[in-house]
């Protein structure tokens, strides 16, 4: 059942986009999620959705994966839907029945939250199916360099989320494997009485617990024994550079941000 | 009074494109108060298997029979099935939570809904059995040796006073006497309190030296079934699935096609002497 | 063993050239507290301990679980350092901070568990983690990551997940991700003992042709006999000191210290043994089950 959760599973298919800097796919995202939340009209969202075509065409994630990562945010969207098309006021009464009322405003509204709550998600999904955990926290150390100056340890936070990247599919499977070591003693946390649903919950937590910090202790001892001393004079297997497909991928950005401007002040 | 596994599957990560077959017509019979050794490398299926036979997980197809009941029935307790078919884990001592030794081996009793009484009297009666020392008992479990807290662990699951108890690699990781003491707990519930014990390995010199018989698990079939004597004639075939003989059979056979004159069926290191001292007259 | 430690220490400013690591009469503590900071107990792991190891030995540190043998693996590249007593590498004191990076660049560590040492979540780039914080150059590092991973055969997988290996490969990516550091020599800390028997053949095997071929001085951390059996000097520990150390066959010979120690000798010692106790004359220098049974055919030989 854990093994189900498939946050940020890596595609590899070695598309172009895949092969884009990091820190070029991040600002990518960063700068469609912008461009989804400034204007609500057809040409901007016309736009904005053959965009997120064309990236998902060039990405070769197979549709269905991307289709996949939407279902644990269904109920979410729908939910967003439901709210903004019950509880938006003005515009034409389409229907009505007692207390409810739909209006034509509410109606528009909820497609454009829910199509961009969709697409966010597309969006950022496509950043993770496309670049490996170990590219993009290294992508983030590169961007947020700068901060370093002003005493931001942006080093052992990048390190932190690679190491927690590392570590949650092998806690998964332990996580696995106690409820069922458990449940052979008769802890189960979806029956029975709420005490000892609360005893079996806690059989589980504290040898996890237990079990993370062993392994954080066993890390820090193999990180030492290998010279691990902090960022400063590390260098990298993978350099980041940029190279020419990287600057046109900024180029893109800019003129995909550009025209959603201008459609959006000028329709 | 038996388990009976019939044309067992099992996928894993089915309906994925990661889907692969772990078990693959698992066809056994298990006998009321036998010593079962099932022997495979890592990944041949005998973990999947092995969890299995108390419910936890459910097949693609087939079924499995415990005591003439299908487990699988709607209608079967699964809760029931876990109290009488007792599961250890692989390194187990990963499971233990409570303050105490005795708190911690009480929680499979106490989940079963009985007597506080009952709970106690199998409790201390579990301990006794895996021979943890009294001034033990309410220490925490986390200041124990590596080898205790797996007896402790062990004891957790037979204060359920299960009929059969799985073992799944019960002496990974420990040092010899750790490994002598936990095999010895083993033959002493076989012998004295009539249990059918499987137990799960990668080793054969451990296996042949408690087991009755030997299931020998490759790519997620069985390939064969047997008494270890039995078993280990087929040197070469073992080698090819990575599986290693006793090396007492290794240097039998070795002497044997040196023109020794020793005898078939012999496994076991103190054995070997004897027999060789017989060829000597010695 | 005991005469030789006195020898060098006389005279060991002379012979720091050929020794790789040597400790002296080390000790040390682990102290428990209870919440206002007063000791309940304090647990003596290592009681004066030497240790001397030249360089291109391969080295067996045998012991009971809780006899001491990883706090003193620790030790020799300064996880830890010693209460009473010095540890020094290649001549270096480890409780110097100076030395601290030098000496873990000369004596890589292989751990227990193998899930618990890989910081990367792509086979190669684990391999580079210690080469980069030793700041090697992008280009060195990229030729030394794929003739580690060349050494221990595990090229082929430079860009798959660690998750999808199985533990000895993992181990073997450990190694090479030692070796990339350029190393003197490596520690096994009970790196096979949750192996399977593969397993534990793969990397007992990778590190002994690394002794045989490149010279680097091993360390295996153990408690299993069969695995000492090729090493040029075993110590066997028990709470806290080594209680034997000389070659295989000395050590052996004295089964029942290894006994008392919840040791056991290797299959084919105690076979031999068996025999010899009944009166079959065989060689005292039996270790393996090919020389037992050539030694068994030759006195069959030649009593028909």
């Amino acid at each position: 059942m854990l093994r189900d959760i498939t946050i940020g599973r890596y595609y590899p298919s070695g598309s172009i986009i895949h092969r884009l800097d990091p820190r070029v796919k991040l600002a990518a995202a960063i700068i469609y999620i912008i461009s989804l939340f400034t204007y609500n009209t057809v040409p901007v969202f016309s736009l904005a959705t053959v965009y997120l075509l064309i990236v998902l065409l060039l990405s070769r994630v197979p549709f269905l994966y991307i289709v996949k990562g939407l279902k644990p945010v269904v109920l979410l969207i729908i939910l967003t839907g439901v709210m903004n098309l019950f509880f938006t006021g003005g515009g034409n009464i389409v229907f009505e029945y007692m207390l409810l009322k739909i209006t034509d405003e509410g109606i528009e509204k909820a497609i454009y939250m829910m199509l961009r709550l969709m697409y966010l998600m597309i969006g950022s999904s496509l950043l993770t199916y496309t670049t490996t955990p170990n590219e993009l926290t290294d992508g983030i150390e590169k961007a947020l360099r700068p901060l370093n100056r002003i005493k931001v340890p942006v080093h052992e936070f990048a390190l932190v989320m690679s190491l927690a990247l590392r570590f949650i599919p092998i806690l998964i499977e332990e996580a696995d494997k106690i409820i069922k070591a458990q449940a052979s003693r008769g802890g189960n946390i979806e029956e029975g009485s709420l005490i000892s649903r609360a005893k079996a919950m806690v059989s589980i937590m504290i040898p996890l617990f237990i079990s993370a910090i062993k392994r954080a202790s066993d890390l820090a001892y193999a990180m030492d024994a290998r010279c691990y001393h902090g960022g400063s004079g590390r260098t990298r297997l993978h350099p980041l550079k940029y190279g020419k497909r990287d600057i046109f991928g900024y180029l893109i950005m800019l003129i995909y941000f550009a025209a959603i401007i201008t459609l959006g002040i000028v329709i | 009074m038996s388990i009976i596994v019939d044309h067992l599957y099992y996928r894993y990560d089915a309906g994925t494109a990661f889907e692969k077959e772990a078990l693959t017509d698992i066809n056994m019979v298990i006998n009321d108060g036998e010593f079962v050794g099932i022997i495979g490398h890592t990944g041949s299926g005998k973990s999947t298997l092995i969890q299995h036979l108390n419910g936890l997980l459910k097949p693609a197809a087939g079924s499995i029979y415990y005591n003439g009941e299908d487990i699988f029935d709607k209608g079967y307790s699964l809760k029931e099935l876990r109290r009488k078919v007792g599961l250890v884990f692989q390194y187990p001592e990963y499971q233990l939570f409570e303050s105490t030794v005795i708190n911690d081996v009480k929680f499979g009793p106490s989940n079963l809904g009985l007597s506080n009484l009952e709970v106690d009297l199998a409790s201390f009666d579990a301990i006794k059995k895996v021979g943890i020392p009294d001034n033990m008992i309410d220490a925490s479990p986390f200041e124990l040796s590596g080898g205790e807290k797996r007896k402790v662990a062990i004891a957790g699951i037979l204060a359920m006073k299960p009929e059969v108890i799985i073992l799944d690699e019960p002496t990974a990781g420990l040092d010899p006497k750790g490994r002598e003491d936990i095999l010895s707990i083993l033959k002493s519930l076989h012998r004295e309190m009539g249990m059918t014990i499987i137990l799960v390995s990668h080793s054969m010199d451990e296996v042949a030296d408690v087991a009755d018989r030997l299931v020998v698990m490759n790519a997620g079939k069985i390939v064969a079934t047997g008494a270890p004597a039995e078993i280990f004639k087929y040197y070469d075939e073992l080698e090819n699935i990575g599986l290693s003989v006793p090396q007492t059979v290794y240097l039998m056979n070795k002497l044997k096609k040196n023109g020794i004159d020793v005898r078939n069926g012999i496994f076991n290191p103190d054995d070997a002497i004897r027999e060789i001292s017989r060829v000597f007259h010695i | 063993m005991e005469h030789e430690v006195r020898n060098v220490t006389a005279t060991y400013n002379v012979w720091w050239y050929n020794i790789m690591i040597k400790a002296l009469n080390i000790t040390f503590e682990y102290i428990r507290r209870d919440e206002n900071e007063n000791v309940i107990e304090i647990i003596t792991a290592l009681d004066g301990v030497d240790l001397n190891v030249k360089k291109g030995q391969f080295i067996s540190v045998v012991g009971h679980n809780g006899s001491g043998k990883s706090t003193l693996a620790k030790h020799i590249n300064a996880l830890l350092v010693p209460g009473e007593g010095t540890v020094h590498v290649k001549g270096m004191d480890t409780k110097d901070e100076s030395n601290i990076l030098d000496i873990r660049q000369s004596v890589g560590m292989i751990f227990q568990n193998p899930d618990n040492q890989i910081v990367a979540g792509v086979v190669e780039e684990d391999v580079a983690f210690g080469p980069e914080n030793m700041g090697v150059p992008s280009k060195e590092l990229r030729k030394r990551v794929d003739e580690s991973l060349k050494t221990v055969g595990m090229y082929e997988y430079k860009d798959s997940s660690p998750d999808r290996l199985s533990g000895g490969q993992k181990q073997l990516v450990a190694i090479a991700g030692v070796l990339a550091m350029k190393p003197e020599c490596i520690i096994l800390d009970e790196a096979t003992a949750m192996l399977d028997p593969g397993g534990r053949k793969d990397v007992l095997e990778a590190v002994k042709k690394l002794n045989r071929e490149e010279n680097i001085t091993v360390i295996l951390i153990t408690h299993h006999m069969e695995e000492t059996i090729d090493s040029d000097i075993i110590f066997v520990m028990k709470n806290g000191r080594i209680v034997l150390s000389g070659t295989p066959a000395e050590v052996y010979k004295k089964s029942d210290i290894i006994r008392e120690c919840g040791l056991e000798v290797p299959q084919a010692v105690h076979i031999a043994e068996g025999l010899r106790k009944r009166g079959l004359r065989l060689p005292e220098d039996i270790l393996t089950m090919d020389e037992l049974s050539e030694a068994v055919r030759t006195a069959y030989n030649k009593q028909t």
